[in-house]
């Protein structure tokens, strides 16, 4: 009994000092440790699509077509603007605009998003988030495919991008009264 | 003129890392153990279990089963990317775009031969100016993948609650959404500077956490 009070004093000291010093670190100049930074909204649903998720999508679009083994590097291909041309060019393009849709899913979550109409994105809702998901499968479907560096996989790694973003847009987005009333 | 980060192609990922914050937290969930004073015993067991149960069933009839049923909790970021899978993934290419326009009037780019399905986003659907818009408001919305706890690229823990970090995190944002105003007003002359400080926030970041010595194994 004796030897269990000793440890668990000792064991305790340990902790505080522990804590003290985590204390003193986080209060060193970028060096330290804060709290968790919360995610900010700076665009709305439209513009995170237009910014992200479109170009994204387009690139996995046109490896259907174009064979991403045969498109030739930019002049400059650190510097190109099109991901299928530059340093990370090729099937690596391809690869990266699946992980770029599946965490873009992320962005389609942050809770304050508004539609493009200034109407809340319903985030909470339950097709929407069931939606949110089928993008992360599809992304992570076409990373999947464009690691095999195969035309037939990326064929129907595009057609379930095509898929998910239809399903989508057939609720939030096709709706009666255009612009002025869709997400 | 300023000039982006050197990029390098030595290092190609095979698998990324997935989770979510629930599934890290249910792994360090504290398990209560006889020994610590928590006697459980098999009658209160069934007890929770027809209350679960009952939970789950009523559950079941409200809105949340309904197609586009509200009530649905909110769903936590899950982790598809490390960090420089991240980087190459979604801030590199809108990077790309606003350097480009340094050099190349937005307005000079013709529409590619199918705009609505083109790789490069200067000669899409939305190019020109609005693909320079759109651009910097990714780079914004990308800071917040950057505070999501993730991997480095050599797979330990991204420094995401240190200090200078979300320093970095804040200054990527504020480069981004610097850009994106300069892209609504069609501004040449502005673009220089907003793309030197989207170059500024990415350089600082990067001192510190990519080029460091001992190259790929060592940086995040």
């Amino acid at each position: 009994m004796r030897v269990r009070k000793v440890l668990y004093g000792v064991m305790a000291s340990v902790g505080i000092g522990t804590m003290f010093l985590a204390g003193v670190a986080a209060q060193a100049p970028a060096r330290g440790r804060g709290a968790a930074q919360a995610a900010r909204v700076h665009g709305n649903l439209l513009q995170v699509m237009r910014g992200i998720v479109y170009p994204a999508s387009n690139v996995i679009f046109a490896a259907q077509s174009d064979d991403p083994a045969t498109i030739k590097p930019a002049a400059d291909p650190s510097t190109s603007p099109n991901p299928l041309t530059s340093a990370y060019g090729g099937w690596t393009a391809v690869e990266n605009s699946g992980i770029a849709l599946a965490e873009a899913a992320n962005l389609l979550i942050v809770p304050g998003r508004t539609c493009s109409n200034g109407k809340p994105a319903p985030i909470q809702n339950a097709d929407w988030q069931m939606w949110v998901q089928e993008l992360r499968d599809a992304g992570m479907a076409t990373y999947k495919a464009a690691q095999s560096k195969n035309q037939d996989a990326i064929l129907d790694a595009a057609g379930v991008v095509s898929e998910a973003c239809a399903h989508c847009h057939d609720k939030y987005r096709e709706v009666p009264g255009g612009v002025a009333n869709r997400c | 003129m300023t000039y982006p980060f050197l990029v390098d192609t030595a290092r190609r990922i095979d698998s990324p890392t997935e989770g979510t914050y629930k599934e890290a937290a249910s792994n360090h969930t504290r398990v209560p153990t006889t020994e610590e004073g928590f006697m459980v015993r098999s009658g209160d067991v069934r007890v929770l279990l027809a209350v679960g149960l009952l939970v789950v069933a009523l559950s079941g009839q409200g809105d949340a089963q309904a197609p586009g049923g509200r009530g649905a909790a909110a769903q936590q970021p899950r982790v598809h990317a490390n960090m420089l899978q991240l980087m190459r993934g979604v801030l590199y290419p809108a990077s790309n775009v606003i350097f480009t326009v340094q050099s190349d009037d937005p307005d000079s780019f013709k529409p590619g031969l199918r705009p609505s399905t083109s790789s490069d986003p200067l000669t899409s659907a939305y190019g020109g100016w609005a693909a320079v818009e759109n651009s910097g408001l990714a780079l914004a919305e990308s800071a917040n993948l950057l505070i999501i706890p993730r991997q480095c690229g050599n797979g330990k823990p991204a420094p995401v609650q240190n200090a200078d970090w979300q320093m970095w995190v804040q200054e990527l944002r504020d480069a981004g959404m610097a850009a994106y105003k300069v892209g609504q007003a069609k501004n040449a002359d502005a673009i220089l500077d907003a793309a030197s400080a989207v170059s500024d926030a990415c350089l600082h970041c990067h001192q510190k956490y990519r080029n460091v010595p001992g190259g790929l194994p060592n940086r995040c």
